[in-house]
C-alpha cells in the first residue's frame, strides 16, 4: 500500500462501510488498514487500567480487621481503628474510609478486592517491580515489552486504537514492538486544524506522515517510522470524537468541584481525573479496547497520615474514580468493561520512624465493573490467618499467595478472550508456571 | 497594504541593518551554508552527540578542523568562554540570579536559566553533562516547595544551587558530584534523609543511592547493607542557621528569622553512633567505626568516598555516560576502557568522558544517527539550529510549557529518583512526538511571524535565493539534518514548497504577501522530519 493514498483509502473504507460492504482489509502492520477507526460497538469488552504508582499500602486499604497483629502499636499514626473501618462482610477485611465511594461499588456485588498479590522474591526497587508488573516478565530488566501492546501485536484488532495510554508519562505497559498512542490528555493532542497544518501533517508523500511512514530504510528507527504514522492517524481520531457534557462532579478538574466532592485542590487530582475521563471517553466513543490511566503518589515513606491525610486522599481519588467511571458507562460499557487498579508492592506491615511505611511486598488490587464477581480474596480468616501473616516474609511484609500473572492471565483469557492455550503469547512462560499461587482467583 | 517593491526594499534595509552583527547572530558568524560530504557529515555527527544540536557557524568549525580541537576545548570548559556570548548573557542579563534565598529567585527564573545555558552556551558539552546529572541525581522542586510550607523561594534556592554544584562538577570527579547532591537540601528531603533517624531509620535514600547513583539495580548489595547504609545516614537533616553558617553542617541551628539561610546540617543527636559493616563478607566490605557526636557526620562520607570507587559504580555510571554521548547499548570494549580509566583517574568524569569521545567506536558509522534526541536536545536543536534567528523569550517559555506537557521532562520536577528515562525507545511515543512537532511549528509560525524575523532574512543571511527552491532545500536539509536524506525525502520537500495547501502547484514569488508563511510551514515542516529527532 501506497504511501500516497492513505485518505483515498480512507474514504473507500468509511464509504464501503457505510454501504455495509467492507473491503476485506485485515491484519496490523499494513500502514494503511484500520486508518480512521470506528465507534463502540456494544458487547466488546474493554479493559481500564489505573496503575498506582509507588506501591500502595494494601494493609492500610483493605485492612485484615480480623488479625490481631494490627494495632495502633504497630502503626501508631497511621492505624485505622475499627469503628472508621467500612467492613466488607467476609469477617474482618475491611476498606479504609476514604474508600466509601468505592464501597458504595462493593455493595453492588461490582468490585472484587484480590489481597495479597505478588511475585516470588519480588524486588523492592519501584522502577524494577513496575517494570516487571507492567511486562509480565520478572527479574529480566532488558525485556522491557508491556503486557497490553503483547496484546495489541498478538490478539488487537486492526485499528488506529487498540489502545491507549492516557497519561503525562509512557506506560510500560503499552509500550512495545506495536506503537500504541500515548496521550497527555485529548486538550492537549489537538493540533490547530489549518489547511497548512493539514498539508504539514499530511498523508502524501510530502507530509510529515509520509516522511515517517518513508523513515526506517537503513538509519531510522522502526519505532521512529510507526510512532510517526500513528502520532498522524491518532490526531485525526480523537480530533472527530463527538463532544460530551457530564456532571463536574464526576471528573472534578476545577477546584471548586473537587472541594465539593471533599477532594484536595491539587494538581494530582486536576490530572487524574482529567486523564480518566479522557480515558473512559475514548472506550465509550471508540472502538478502543484497553486504556490504561495512572496516579503517582503511593510512596509514603513519610507522614502517610491514617484515616485522614496523603494516602487517605489518593484512596479517595481512586474510589471517586471508579464511581464515577461506573455512572459514565452505566447502561452502555459498565457490563463490559473491567476497571482494573495495580501498584508494583505493598508496604512494610509496621510504621516506620518517619510516620509513614517503606517498600513491602505482596499488594492489594482491586477491579471493578458490571461483569466482575464482586468479593473479597485473599483476606478472609483462612487465606489471611491471623497472627501469622502480616510478619510472613521476611518478618517484615506481607507475603503474596497469589501471583500477579494469574491476575492477568485471568483477565486476558475470561475477559478479553485470549485462548488459554495462547497466554503465553501475552504472558510469557505462563504455561511453565505451576502451583496454588498461579491458580485464577475466580473474580471473572 | 504595503506593494512588492517596498517590501523588497524593506527587507535589504533591515538586511543590511542587521549585517554588521551578522544574521548568525553574536555566537559567531554565521555566514555560508553547511554543506554534505564527510568531514560535514563527521562533523553533523559530533555535535549532535555532545552538544544540544550544531549551529552553522560549529558546523564550518568542524569541517574545517575537524571535531579533536573542539572536544579537547570542550573537555576544558575553563577555557571556554561565555563572556562575550551575547545572546546568553542577555537571556541570563533578564533574570534574578540568587546568591541565597534572600534573593527572591522564582521557580521560573531557575528553569529559564537552564534552558538557556542549555541552548546557548558555548560550553556545549558541560551543559550536557550537567543536564546528565541533574536526572542521575533527580530531585523535584515541588516536594522541596511543600516541605518548606510553600515558600517557593527556599524551595528554588536548593535547588539552584543544586544546579550550579552539577555544572561545577559536572566534568569533575564523580565522588565530589555524589558529595554534592548527598549534602544538598532538595536531596535531603527528596529522599527523606532528614527523617532518617537513630532508631528509626529511613531507606529511602540508602536504597536509592545504591540503586540508582552508584551501583545500580540489585547489583552487589543485600537488603541488610541498605539499613547499615541508612544507618550511617542518620542524622542528615537539613535546618536553618544563622547567615554565614550555611556551608558549616555542625553550626547550631536558629538565628535571626530575617537572615537565617537553610542550609545542609548534621543532627549529632539523631545519629547512630555505632559501628557498621556494610557489604559484609565481599571483597569490597566496608567497615564503619563507631563514631560520637559531630564525628558521626564522617560515616556517610567514608561511604561515598568507597561507593565511588566501587566497580560496579564505575561500570553503571560508564554505561549510562555511554548511553547519553554514543549508543543504547554500550560497545563492551568501550565501556570496559571507561572502567579502567574511571580507575585509573579516581573517577574522574572528564576522563571517562575523553575516553569515550576519541575511541574508535565514537566515530564508527554504525553509531551514527543511532539514538533518538532527548525532548530537551529537540527542541534546543531547532533554536540552535536557527543560530539565534529566533525570538529568545519566545523560544524558552515555549520550550519549558512542552516540556512540562506533552513531552513530559519537566526541569527539576520529575516526580520519581529515577530520572528522566534515557533509552532511545522511551524517548518516543505519540505525546512526545507531537511535542516536538508543535515546537516547531510554534518556533516558525508563532515566534517567525514576528517581522524581524522575516524568514526571507534568515535565507538571504545566509545567501539563498528566495525563489530557488532547490537551494532552499538545501539549506534547511543542512540546518536541520546536516544534509542526511534520501532522495525521496528530497522530492517531498520540493514538493512540499511548490505547491499550496491545496496541493495545486504554487511558485515563490519572494515578495508574493503569501511567501514568509509558506517558507515558516516548510522550514516547520523539515525541521519535523525524522531525522531532525534522531542522533
Amino acid at each position: 500500500m501506497s504511501a500516497l493514498d492513505r485518505r483515498d483509502l480512507l474514504r473507500l473504507l468509511l464509504s464501503s462501510a457505510a454501504a455495509g460492504a467492507g473491503l476485506g482489509l485485515t491484519g496490523r502492520g499494513a500502514w494503511a488498514a484500520g486508518a480512521g477507526g470506528g465507534g463502540f460497538v456494544p458487547g466488546t469488552k474493554k479493559v481500564l487500567f489505573l496503575f498506582l504508582r509507588g506501591g500502595n499500602d494494601g494493609v492500610n486499604s483493605v485492612i485484615p480487621g480480623h488479625d490481631a497483629d494490627y494495632t495502633a502499636a504497630l502503626r501508631p499514626t497511621t492505624w485505622i481503628p475499627p469503628a472508621a473501618r467500612l467492613d466488607l462482610g467476609v469477617g474482618g477485611a475491611a476498606f479504609h474510609p476514604s474508600l466509601a465511594k468505592l464501597k458504595e461499588v462493593y455493595d453492588l456485588g461490582e468490585v472484587a478486592v484480590l489481597h495479597r498479590v505478588g511475585y516470588a522474591q519480588s524486588t523492592l526497587s519501584h522502577f524494577a517491580s513496575q517494570q516487571y508488573w507492567e511486562t509480565g516478565v520478572p527479574f529480566d530488566d532488558a525485556f522491557t515489552e508491556g503486557i497490553v501492546a503483547r496484546w495489541v501485536d498478538r490478539f488487537g484488532p486492526a485499528q488506529v486504537l487498540p489502545a491507549i495510554s492516557v497519561a503525562d508519562t509512557m506506560q510500560l505497559l503499552f509500550h512495545g514492538s506495536t506503537a500504541i498512542p500515548h496521550i497527555p490528555s485529548l486538550a492537549d493532542y489537538d493540533l490547530a486544524s489549518d489547511a497548512a497544518t493539514a498539508k504539514l501533517m499530511g498523508s502524501g508523500a510530502s507530509g510529515l506522515m509520509g516522511r515517517f511512514h518513508d523513515a526506517g530504510a537503513g538509519t531510522f528507527d522502526d519505532e521512529l517510522r510507526a510512532t510517526g504514522v500513528l502520532m498522524a492517524d491518532s490526531l485525526e481520531q480523537l480530533a472527530s470524537l463527538p463532544p460530551q457534557a457530564l456532571p463536574t462532579s464526576w471528573y472534578p478538574v476545577d477546584d471548586a468541584d473537587l472541594t465539593a466532592e471533599g477532594l484536595p485542590a491539587a494538581d494530582w487530582a486536576r490530572a487524574f481525573f482529567a486523564n480518566l475521563r479522557d480515558a473512559v471517553r475514548v472506550l465509550k466513543q471508540t472502538d478502543c479496547r484497553i486504556a490504561g490511566i495512572q496516579l503517582d503518589g503511593f510512596d509514603h515513606h513519610a507522614t502517610q497520615g491514617g484515616t485522614t491525610g496523603a494516602h487517605a486522599d489518593l484512596l479517595h481519588a481512586v474510589a471517586h474514580g471508579i464511581r464515577s467511571a461506573r455512572l459514565d458507562t452505566l447502561g452502555l460499557l459498565w457490563d463490559d468493561l473491567a476497571v482494573v487498579c495495580l501498584t508494583e508492592f505493598g508496604r512494610t506491615s509496621a510504621e516506620n520512624g518517619s510516620q509513614g511505611t517503606d517498600h513491602g511486598k505482596a499488594a492489594a488490587l482491586f477491579a471493578a465493573g458490571g461483569g466482575v464477581q464482586g468479593g473479597v480474596f485473599n483476606c478472609d480468616p483462612v487465606s489471611w490467618p491471623s497472627g501469622a501473616t502480616l510478619f510472613s516474609d521476611n518478618g517484615k511484609y506481607v507475603a503474596y499467595r497469589t501471583d500477579y500473572r494469574a491476575v492477568l492471565a485471568e483477565l486476558f483469557e475470561r475477559h478479553l478472550g485470549v485462548p488459554g492455550g495462547s497466554l503465553d503469547e501475552v504472558l510469557p512462560a505462563w504455561s511453565g508456571l505451576s502451583g496454588p499461587e498461579f491458580q485464577y482467583l475466580g473474580w471473572l | 497594504m504595503t506593494t512588492a517593491k517596498a517590501v523588497a526594499a524593506r527587507l535589504l534595509a533591515v538586511l543590511v541593518a542587521a549585517g554588521a552583527a551578522g544574521c548568525g547572530g553574536g555566537g559567531g558568524g554565521g555566514g555560508g551554508t553547511v554543506s554534505g560530504g564527510s568531514s560535514s557529515a563527521t562533523a553533523g555527527h559530533v555535535l549532535r552527540k555532545v552538544t544540544f544540536g550544531p549551529t552553522p557557524a560549529l558546523m564550518a568549525r568542524l569541517e574545517a578542523q575537524g571535531p579533536a580541537p573542539y572536544l579537547q576545548e570542550q573537555l576544558q570548559p575553563q577555557l571556554v568562554s561565555d563572556a562575550s556570548n551575547a545572546r546568553l548573557n542577555t537571556v541570563l542579563g533578564q533574570l534574578t540570579i540568587p546568591q541565597s534565598e534572600w534573593d527572591d529567585p522564582t521557580f521560573d527564573h531557575l528553569v529559564k536559566y537552564q534552558l538557556a545555558r542549555a541552548t546557548f552556551s558555548n560550553r556545549q558539552l558541560l551543559e550536557r553533562l550537567t543536564y546528565f546529572w541533574e536526572t542521575h541525581f533527580n530531585t523535584n522542586w515541588t516536594k522541596s516547595r511543600d516541605y518548606f510550607l510553600g515558600d517557593e523561594r527556599v524551595a528554588t534556592w536548593v535547588e539552584w544551587r543544586e544546579n550550579e554544584l552539577f555544572r561545577q562538577h559536572a566534568l569533575g570527579r564523580f565522588e565530589d558530584l555524589l558529595r554534592a547532591s548527598a549534602t544538598s537540601p532538595a536531596m535531603v528531603i527528596f529522599l527523606d534523609s532528614n527523617t532518617n533517624v537513630a532508631g528509626h531509620a529511613n531507606e529511602n535514600y540508602a536504597r536509592e543511592l545504591m540503586e540508582l547513583h552508584t551501583l545500580g539495580v540489585d547489583n552487589g548489595y543485600t537488603e541488610h547493607d541498605i539499613e547499615e547504609v541508612a544507618r550511617c545516614f542518620t542524622g542528615w537533616t537539613v535546618c536553618r542557621v544563622p547567615a554565614g553558617s550555611q556551608d558549616d553542617p555542625h553550626a547550631p541551628c536558629g538565628g535571626d528569622p530575617a537572615t537565617q539561610r537553610v542550609a545542609f546540617h548534621f543532627d549529632a543527636a539523631l545519629h547512630d553512633p555505632g559501628p557498621k559493616t556494610i557489604f559484609a563478607g565481599t571483597p569490597y566490605e566496608l567497615y564503619v567505626p563507631g563514631r560520637a557526636g559531630a564525628a558521626g557526620l564522617q560515616d556517610g562520607f567514608d561511604l561515598i568516598a568507597h561507593l565511588a570507587m566501587l566497580p560496579q559504580t564505575a561500570e553503571f555510571v560508564s554505561e549510562k555516560l555511554i548511553v547519553e554521548l554514543l549508543a543504547d547499548q554500550a560497545p563492551p570494549a568501550l565501556l570496559a576502557q571507561c572502567v579502567a580509566t574511571w580507575q585509573a583517574t579516581g573517577g574522574d568524569v572528564g576522563e571517562v568522558v575523553r575516553t569515550i569521545v576519541f575511541s574508535p567506536e565514537f566515530l564508527d558509522p554504525a553509531h551514527r544517527w543511532n539514538q533518538i534526541r532527548s525532548p530537551i536536545e529537540s527542541l534546543a536543536g531547532t533554536v540552535r539550529a536557527l543560530d539565534g534567528f529566533a525570538p529568545t523569550a519566545f523560544a524558552l517559555s515555549n520550550m519549558r510549557s512542552l516540556l512540562d506537557d506533552s513531552l513530559n521532562q519537566p526541569p527539576f520536577r520529575w516526580l520519581n529518583p529515577d530520572g528522566y528515562p534515557m533509552e532511545s525507545e522511551l524517548q518516543l511515543g505519540t505525546s512526545k512526538l507531537f511535542g516536538r512537532v508543535l515546537f516547531n511549528q510554534t518556533v516558525f509560525r508563532g515566534g517567525l511571524a514576528d517581522p524581524q524575523y522575516d524568514i526571507r532574512l534568515l535565507l538571504l543571511g545566509h545567501g539563498v535565493p528566495l525563489d530557488d527552491a532547490d537551494a532552499i532545500v538545501d539549506f534547511f536539509f543542512a540546518l536541520f539534518f546536516q544534509d542526511n536524506h534520501t532522495p525521496a525525502d528530497r522530492a517531498a520537500a520540493l514538493d512540499f514548497l511548490l505547491t499550496d495547501t491545496a496541493g495545486n502547484p504554487a511558485p515563490l514569488y519572494p515578495n508574493g504577501v503569501d511567501y514568509p508563511h509558506r517558507l515558516r510551514v516548510f522550514a516547520a515542516f523539515v525541521a519535523s522530519y525524522p531525522q531532525a529527532f534522531s542522533k
